[in-house]
């Protein structure tokens, strides 16, 4: 069936069944490929991409549900906290081999949009959802709140 | 930076390795490790284009490109090869990205690994560190030879810092950029003189890795985000137990499925393929199999340990 839907600011129609999830819509049909494929159950949050502006588990979101809501993936991001969150992530060598990390951001720019001035508890409550193989969670920690401090200079 | 997967690979885009005049041209240099030892080879090419027997591609813009014969998978390999190349050029870090080879074993084997391309058992650095230190300091020296000329100046009072070439008697400087195309069409001298490790600033120094900001944007390039024409997804249906083989199969609700175009066997099992995931997963989870499990390993946890445990004959 033809579906419309709203991503990255532009209005796309696809022809997909209306129970594809989200994620598959993103990479195979739009080739936004920057959202990853992960366990495909919400269990490891590779897939994160906001729905108005909160971080969601596209694996497992049908295409149809997604309705008038706006989706942005991590080629959307272009809020302050965003930028904020990538240099953080580029300067303090975030990422080791990546997969997990547009999942990460993602999560990472949904606190700050939500809560500027997370304290750890806020952050790991937060990203508690995103899972990362390479265990970097101690420098995404330190790397939100760097750019938390550098959303508040 | 990765380059995207299908450009280093396209010959259109190797047919781009033309000669001299062209705009844009670069500076090119690669090695051919034979029985005399390295000979330096020195190609030009078109900006952003790829020249498959190189290690280093200095464009107009000024950015140096190493090719990386090792994979980057988390490990930071893209940024140590970079680093010792970098360091014998005396590039500007900040301007400093690398792209995948591609398979060529002859020029990016890894003699560690007796000869095969590959990456693995902690030699990414070791069978990097002579030539790309050699491939640093040939492009250097032919850089500089090309300002000496341009300025009719003694090489030997020339310096190099950061991607820049100055004469300090005549104040004159040149970005590695503005020297390429010159540095391109000289020979590559038989010999170059490496760095004394006392006045290095790259290695053994910390750099930022070449790959954060890609990984953290969404740019950096995955196998599963390689979508290649008429690409076909298989999703595989695997037995219960190991070793377990096909007895029945039951494919005809798979079949019609939208998007699915065959089902095939494998060794272990039956691959849906399909146009996109969803539907070969889809295909896949409609898959009815009937397994022989005579031969498949049935033990659990406890037996095997038993068994591991147990003298030997």
């Amino acid at each position: 069936m033809s579906i419309t839907l709203k991503v990255n600011g532009k209005t796309h129609s696809v022809d997909v069944d209306a129970d594809t999830p989200l994620l598959w819509v993103l990479r195979d049909e739009l080739r936004l490929t920057g959202t990853k494929y992960g366990c495909g159950i919400s269990q490891c949050g590779a897939c994160t991409v906001h729905l108005d502006g909160s971080p969601t588990r596209s694996c497992v979101l049908p295409v149809q549900s997604v309705g008038d809501r706006s989706v942005t993936t991590i080629e959307g991001l272009e809020s302050p906290a965003a930028a904020a969150v990538q240099k953080a992530w580029a300067e303090m060598d975030v990422p080791q081999c990546g997969y997990c990390q547009s999942g990460q951001v993602m999560s990472a720019v949904g606190l700050l949009e939500q809560t500027p001035q997370p304290d750890d508890d806020a952050i790991d409550g937060a990203m508690r959802g995103n899972v990362c193989r390479c265990a970097t969670y101690q420098r995404i920690r330190a790397a939100i709140h760097r750019a938390a401090g550098e959303l508040e200079a | 930076m990765q380059q995207p997967y299908s450009q280093p690979f396209s010959p259109s885009r190797r047919r781009l390795l033309k000669g001299a005049g062209a705009a844009g041209v670069g500076l090119v240099i690669g090695f051919h490790w034979g029985l005399g030892g390295p000979r330096a080879m020195a190609a030009e090419t078109e900006s952003g284009g790829w020249a498959p027997n190189a290690f280093v591609r200095i464009a107009p813009d000024d950015t140096v490109t190493v090719i990386s014969k090792h994979i980057e998978f988390g490990q930071g390999s893209y940024t140590g090869v970079a680093t010792v190349l970098a360091e014998e050029l005396d590039a500007d870090w900040s301007r400093v990205q690398v792209a995948p080879a591609p398979a060529n074993a002859e020029l990016y084997g890894n003699a560690l690994l007796g000869g095969m391309q590959g990456t693995g058992g902690s030699t990414a650095m070791a069978s990097s560190w002579d030539q790309l230190r050699q491939a640093g300091a040939t492009a250097r020296a032919m850089l500089v030879a090309a300002a000496a000329e341009r300025w009719g100046v003694p090489a030997s009072e020339l310096s190099v810092a950061q991607g820049v070439v100055r004469h300090a008697g005549s104040g004159r400087e040149a970005r590695f950029g503005e020297l390429a195309e010159a540095a391109g069409r000289r020979e590559a001298p038989k010999e170059v003189r490496l760095k004394d490790p006392s006045s290095f600033r790259l290695i053994g120094h910390r750099v930022p890795r070449v790959d954060a900001s890609e990984k953290s944007n969404g740019e950096a390039q995955f196998t599963l985000d390689i979508y290649l024409p008429d690409m076909l997804t298989a999703v595989l249906l695997r037995p219960p137990l190991f070793g377990a083989t096909l007895r029945l199969l039951d494919d005809s609700e798979a079949r019609k499925v939208r998007g699915v175009v065959d089902v095939v066997r494998t060794p272990r099992g039956v691959a849906v393929l399909a146009e996109g995931f969803w539907a070969a997963k889809k295909g896949r989870d409609a898959l009815k199999a009937e397994w022989d499990d005579s031969a498949a390993e049935k033990r659990g946890t406890e037996a095997l340990y038993e068994d591991f445990a147990a003298p030997g004959p």
